[in-house]
């Protein structure tokens, strides 16, 4: 698309099943369908929400964009040239969504083959999985990871000077006290006192454990960062500065972030565009406000309608969901969101929604929407109690086929 | 049952209105009766002043330097504030669960019930400063701290309940959720189950007559009818939870449900005992009226402030000849046999507790083990847990912070639906100011080990008077406000072994003055039930 | 739950010393000098302290007294039923043989032999009282210490010190080293090199440590091609305790390193670029070895009673000769098994039967003591490096 920035990943169909074993002779009896069918683009300089609850499928997804995890199937293309891109998406276009089982189930037709082989030839020059390890070291400077849980980023037995030195080592960067140097810019970057070098990381508090991760993470000049769930652990003053921090950093160096996260109010303060999973799939995907504005899946309206307000005098009509999350090594079959779905209908048990551009740039996988039709408008998860929510089918009509309550 | 698969509540949660029908009259999930004005209830829990300390090789933290609230019957306190401020150690300081090494609890007074929870507390330790390094050297008296965590078992559980952050980890993965409520039932409400046992009457005409009713009924009746009828049952035996087991009988039996009678019945005949169960539960009404005689001990102890110890040098002695006495009963074979009568009412007691908290198949959850249960699910046992022993106050540490978003409306929405059902006053602890303002009617903000604010729900967000509250409220990433810029508080959570002097926030304040370094700000009222600490209001100073 | 509300979270940030201007603080000097004040104030492990470091004086002191060669008197043992030879003439006297040696002159010394003197095979056989024996005891009776030898407690003990505690640390520290070495890649390699490598440590650990050591030190002195000489031989040992040892060590550091690989910091260094061998050598090695410690505390103590028994046995080539001076010898050839035949002859003939009880008390003190003490400093030390004890 023209103006925007250049890609700098994007993943196309990315699959990752985990075998379950079982039996005596551990024989794969199952998989766990962790990320199933995944596709995103991250531009520079820009931010991608990803959103979901435990077990979607998330964390995985940052760690299949870095090749920290060998994906079962599909793509992931580093910077490819603006023309390759374009290309990329009609043939994917064309191609049409990809069928829940990977397997070849009828013969493709020779246009089909003559574009997978097309695609072939570009992912085997642009696709960071088909390279071998050892070339991956310059796209891993490139494609750092900052982690959750600050507590266990950082090895306990290691000087933070050690720490955020660590990368700059092992791709030998510069001499030994050129990269401590850099470390001490780097630490004065995300706010910390150059002093703070000689200390080990337990005698910091999270927040500030949090900033040195993200430096180690600064130190090979990455283009893009992977933030998993980066303020879950930390208290709200905290979050807001690591928040600040990230976007100056995003501002000064035209970083591009993934950011996941489970908290929406999070993810909308900082990202530009968000990707919603659920249970290993994507089910909607938008520019942030238009998607904070008109969430079309009834999941995102009811993670929108869950997030608590701290606005003791705003009462809104939640939507709770029934239920827990149902596993994902035995998803339910047809749309994975149907056993806790609002709306549900009956098709919705048997077929799986492709994911459709139904809006510019906003696509949603639902049987609500069949076609690319623009939805209409109006779908405000604020909207004050009482009122239903225009535009969608009445939950508690006779159409919505919901299952009497056993 | 496979451990590979979850338990889902795919089936039903029951929705928030549904009529209360749990069997166990005057259970903690029996409708309480309709909450009078804040204002005018009275005070279960009184903290006035509490000191608690943590002794480490750094120095000392002072973690809680002079707090105190009031707790109402029936109200939901807030407490609310970061990592550090306190919060977790001020619930614990309450029930006396700090690790004695490195913390203590220093001085203040826990009143509850008129009981001085600290009673005695100069007299468990001794402390004197190590020169020329911020330790200081304890000297611990474990017969007054033995003693006094003693006088604490009249409280923990009973009066005060606790609800922990991570329910994945505070229940114990080798035994089944009923056992583990089971235990709880048993503990604190022993004396009642046992007499209901003892004065059972499985053979009373009317048990057979009501019998005949369920079956009737459960042949075309709802749901709620059939429900009734097998309570009724219950209420003829005299007890109720065979009402319940009746109830799930008929239930999974669905049309044929005449089938099901010599089902009921193989269960009533349970309820005639033998000889040796007999006295199995008379041992155990014994243990239990002990242990009654006991806590009232302790709380007169805590109470008027003079130690009992004739009165409880005799009780042990007579629980200790009451186990002597049937010890025959832990016999290998007699025990399962004897023990039977109580696990099986316990049991049924536990899948009606479960009901109240919302989990859609309480049977299949009560037999089942922890690690088979979700996070959520997992967290409303722990609730049902900590309600069956009817506390006055429950101390909820980080009640959803490890749950999902969608998971933790369910949460949300069943503690508003148990505060208007049963009526136990709540602390709630987090650090999510959003979750407050959904279940909270009045909040207590820390920082750094003193209450800065103390205001009612409505009033904290919309006037937020202590610059730190403002601060903290202007740095939430609000989803109905998407343009708001996120400020942040300038600089960090102090170090506590080394706290700023006076007021503890004025490093990090923009309205700081010069009087803020000298001396701690007194508690000011500010409005009604509105009350802040610090030097830009100068209203009354607030009374005890 | 108590770990949550642990001093941290209560203190919010943690202490962080000031700076002084000018010097960089060596923080690992901090954290030694943090280790030291727990360590100091746990009495036992301060107790156990004092004891290792007595023994290590002991050996030194031991080391450096000349043999005592000549200052003993030598005395005849007469044992009845044996043959006599060299104490014919002198029917009060106790004249004493050395298994395997022939006394070569009347006065029934025992020559020492090549080896250097602070090795001193033979110790010259008096019992522990140097005085003159109570003759009548040891005259009619079977007395048979130690097959029919006699040595000197005393200084058995005084060098004993020297020589376990050489062997326990050298063999635990040596199988420790391998162990942990094996059981990181192992553990953290996973796949087939994890399931060959344990099937393997498997099959060694099923093998009885005794006898396991009985036969590699025996196979491998067969060889016979370096030669024989004392440093072999205690080369030998040491090697065949350590191939022993190892396989224990391998499996424990295999199931930390299961659950270090998972860390956060693994995997970052990982997005890092960093290969295999960075990662094991500075991340995963340093923060699994901590299960090592504990096995290398309890191992200390049984190295010294393996090599008794071994000796007990009968295994006597591992040491140049049967009365070595070492703790777990000493206590092994307090016993003889010809004791038990000859009790039955003393009952017939209604002898006296001498047991000398402290040639076995006094060596499994020493040997107790030691072990204790290990075992308490490792307590200590454990106590004070878990980060997770706060205080």
């Amino acid at each position: 698309m023209p103006g925007e920035p250049p890609v700098v990943l994007s993943a196309r169909n990315v699959r990752k099943l985990f075998p379950i074993r079982g039996g005596v002779f551990s024989t794969r009896i199952g998989d766990v369908r962790a990320v199933d069918g995944v596709s995103l683009d991250i531009h520079e300089g820009e931010t991608v929400g990803l959103v979901g609850e435990s077990g979607c499928g998330k964390t995985t997804v940052g760690r299949l964009l870095l090749r920290l995890i060998e994906p079962t199937s599909g793509q992931t293309y580093y910077r490819p040239p603006p023309e390759t891109f374009d290309r990329l998406q009609e043939i994917y276009r064309e191609l049409g969504p990809v069928p829940a089982d990977d397997g070849a189930a009828t013969s493709p037709s020779p246009e089909t083959v003559k574009l997978l082989s097309e695609l072939d030839r570009i992912a085997d020059q642009y696709s960071i999985y088909r390279q071998r390890h050892k070339n991956l070291a310059r796209v891993r400077e490139k494609l750092q990871i900052v982690f959750q849980d600050p507590f266990s980023s950082l090895s306990p037995r290691m000087l933070v000077r050690d720490i955020v030195a660590e990368p700059l080592e092992i791709h030998h960067v510069g001499s030994r006290s050129q990269r401590y140097q850099r470390v001490a810019e780097l630490l004065q970057e995300v706010g910390l006192n150059p002093e703070h070098l000689w200390r080990f990381p337990h005698e910091f508090s999270g927040g500030q454990r949090q900033r040195i991760g993200i430096a180690r993470a600064l130190a090979l000049r990455p283009e893009l960062i992977v933030l998993d769930e980066p303020t879950s652990a930390l208290d709200v003053s905290v979050q807001a500065q690591i928040l600040n921090i990230l976007q100056k950093l995003q501002r000064e160096q035209r970083l591009a972030y993934l950011f996941i996260s489970h908290h929406l109010s999070v993810v909308r303060a900082i990202s530009h565009s968000v990707v919603v999973m659920y249970l290993g799939k994507v089910v909607e995907r938008a520019k942030t406000d238009e998607l904070f504005t008109r969430p079309l899946h009834p999941y995102t309206q009811a993670l929108l309608s869950a997030i608590p307000i701290p606005d003791p005098a705003l009462k809104r009509e939640r939507i709770i969901l029934k239920g827990d999350v149902p596993s994902p090594a035995a998803p339910p079959p047809g749309c994975r969101f149907h056993t806790r779905c609002p709306a549900v209908m009956p098709i919705c048990s048997s077929v799986e929604p492709p994911l459709i551009e139904v809006r510019e740039n906003h696509w949603v996988a639902c049987h609500l929407y069949p076609d690319p039709r623009i939805a209409p408008e109006g779908t405000d998860p604020l909207v004050p109690a009482g009122s239903p929510l225009p535009g969608t089918p009445d939950p508690l009509g006779p159409s919505s086929g919901l299952s009497a309550a056993s | 049952m496979s451990s590979a698969v979850r338990i889902n509540s795919e089936t039903d949660t029951l929705p928030a209105s549904a009529p209360d029908t749990s069997p166990v009259s005057g259970g903690p999930l029996a409708s309480a009766p309709a909450s009078e004005a804040p204002a005018h209830r009275d005070v279960v829990l009184d903290v006035r002043d509490l000191k608690t300390y943590f002794f480490t090789y750094d120095g000392v933290v002072k973690a809680l330097d002079g707090v105190s609230f009031k707790v109402r019957r029936g109200e939901t306190l807030g407490l609310v504030g970061e990592t550090g401020c306190g919060k977790s150690v001020t619930a614990f300081s309450i029930t006396r669960l700090i690790p004695d090494p490195p913390g203590r609890v220093m001085s203040g007074k826990i009143l509850y019930r008129g009981a001085n929870l600290l009673w005695n507390l100069e007299r468990e330790a001794t402390f004197k400063p190590i020169r020329n390094t911020g330790r200081v050297k304890i000297r611990r008296r474990f017969r007054q701290i033995r003693a006094a965590m003693d006088r604490m078992s009249a409280v923990r559980g009973g009066g005060v309940s606790t609800i922990f952050q991570e329910p994945t980890s505070a229940m114990n993965p080798i035994f089944s959720i009923s056992d583990q409520i089971g235990e709880a039932l048993l503990l604190h409400r022993g004396m009642e189950i046992v007499d209901a046992l003892l004065n059972a009457k499985p053979d009373d005409p009317a048990v057979a007559a009501a019998i005949d009713h369920a079956l009737e009924v459960s042949r075309h009746g709802t749901n709620s009818e059939v429900r009734a009828a097998a309570l009724a049952i219950g209420t003829a035996v005299g007890v109720p939870s065979l009402g319940v087991q009746a109830y799930y009988i008929l239930r999974e039996a669905g049309p044929s449900a005449p089938e099901s009678k010599p089902e009921i019945l193989h269960a009533l005949r349970r309820l005639k005992f033998s000889g040796l169960q007999r006295a199995y539960l008379r041992r155990e009404r014994r243990i239990a009226e002990l242990r009654k005689r006991a806590n009232e001990v302790y709380l007169t102890e805590m109470r008027t402030g003079s130690p009992q110890r004739m009165a409880r040098v005799n009780l042990s002695r007579q629980r200790t000849t009451a186990n002597l006495r049937t010890l025959y009963l832990s016999l290998w074979g007699i025990r399962r046999h004897v023990r039977r009568t109580v696990q099986n009412e316990l049991y049924w007691r536990t899948v009606a507790t479960l009901e109240g908290v919302g989990i859609g198949n309480p049977v299949q959850v009560a037999r089942g083990y922890p690690h088979e249960l979700s996070g959520g699910m997992l967290q409303r046992v722990m609730i049902a847990m900590a309600l069956s022993s009817e506390p006055d106050i429950l101390l909820a540490d980080e009640p959803t912070t490890a749950l999902d978003v969608t998971i933790q409306a369910q949460i949300l929405e069943l503690m508003r639906d148990l505060k208007s059902r049963v009526g136990t006053a709540i602390v709630l602890i987090t650090h999510d100011l959003a979750v407050i303002a959904e279940v909270a009617d009045r909040v207590c903000v820390m920082y750094a080990g003193h209450i800065v604010e103390t205001a009612p729900v409505a009033e904290l967000y919309h006037r937020p008077l202590h610059p730190y509250t403002q601060g903290l409220l202007a740095s939430i990433p609000r989803l109905d406000q998407p343009d708001k810029e996120l400020t942040s508080i300038p600089g960090s959570v102090p170090n506590l072994i080394t706290p700023p002097t006076g007021c503890r926030f004025h490093p990090r304040c923009p309205h700081a003055m010069p009087v803020c370094k000298t001396e701690h700000p007194p508690t000011t009222v500010e409005g009604s039930g509105h009350t802040v600490a610090c030097y830009l209001y100068t209203g009354p100073v607030a009374v005890e | 739950m108590s770990a949550e509300i642990s001093a941290e979270t209560a203190g919010g940030a943690p202490a962080t010393p000031e700076v002084r201007r000018g010097r960089r603080p060596n923080p690992r000097i901090a954290q030694m000098k943090r280790t030291w004040y727990f360590l100091r104030r746990n009495t036992l492990a301060m107790v156990g302290l004092g004891v290792i470091i007595f023994l290590v004086f002991v050996a030194i002191y031991a080391a450096t007294q000349p043999y005592p060669w000549t200052s003993m008197t030598p005395y005849c043992v007469y044992t009845p039923g044996s043959p006599n030879t060299f104490c014919e003439g002198q029917p009060n006297s106790i004249c004493v043989y050395a298994q395997g040696t022939v006394a070569p002159a009347p006065n029934c010394y025992v020559t020492p032999t090549a080896y250097p003197s602070f090795v001193a095979p033979t110790f010259s056989l008096v019992p522990f009282h140097t005085g003159p024996l109570p003759l009548g005891s040891f005259v009619d009776a079977s007395v048979g210490v130690s097959g029919s030898y006699f040595y000197n407690l005393y200084q058995g003990i005084l060098r004993g010190s020297d020589w376990s505690l050489t062997f326990s640390f050298s063999i635990v520290g040596l199988g420790a080293s391998i162990g942990l070495i094996v059981g990181a890649i192992s553990g953290y390699f996973g796949g087939v090199v994890d399931e060959a490598l344990m099937r393997f440590v498997d099959i060694m650990l099923s093998i009885p440590q005794l006898l396991f050591v009985l036969i590699v030190i025996a196979v491998v002195s067969q060889l016979a091609i370096f030669g024989d000489s004392l440093s072999t031989r205690i080369t030998f040992l040491i090697l065949g305790f350590v191939v022993v040892f190892w396989p224990l060590y391998a499996r424990i550091v295999r199931g930390q390193v299961l659950v270090t690989r998972e860390q956060k910091y693994v995997e970052a260094a990982k997005a890092s670029g960093a290969n295999s061998g960075r990662i094991i050598r500075k991340h995963i090695i340093p923060n699994s070895v901590y299960p090592v410690f504990v096995q290398m505390s309890l191992d200390v103590g049984s190295i010294p009673l393996t090599i008794g028994a071994l000796i007990f046995l009968g295994f006597t080539a591992i040491f140049p000769t049967v009365s070595f001076p070492e703790w777990g010898t000493l206590s092994a050839l307090s016993v003889n098994p010809s004791v038990l035949t000859n009790l039955l002859t003393s009952y017939e003939l209604n002898l006296p039967v001498f047991v000398p009880w402290w040639m076995m008390l006094f060596p499994g003190i020493m040997l107790f003591m030691f072990a204790i003490s290990v075992n308490f400093i490792s307590d200590g030390l454990r106590d004070a490096l878990d980060p997770r004890l706060r205080r």
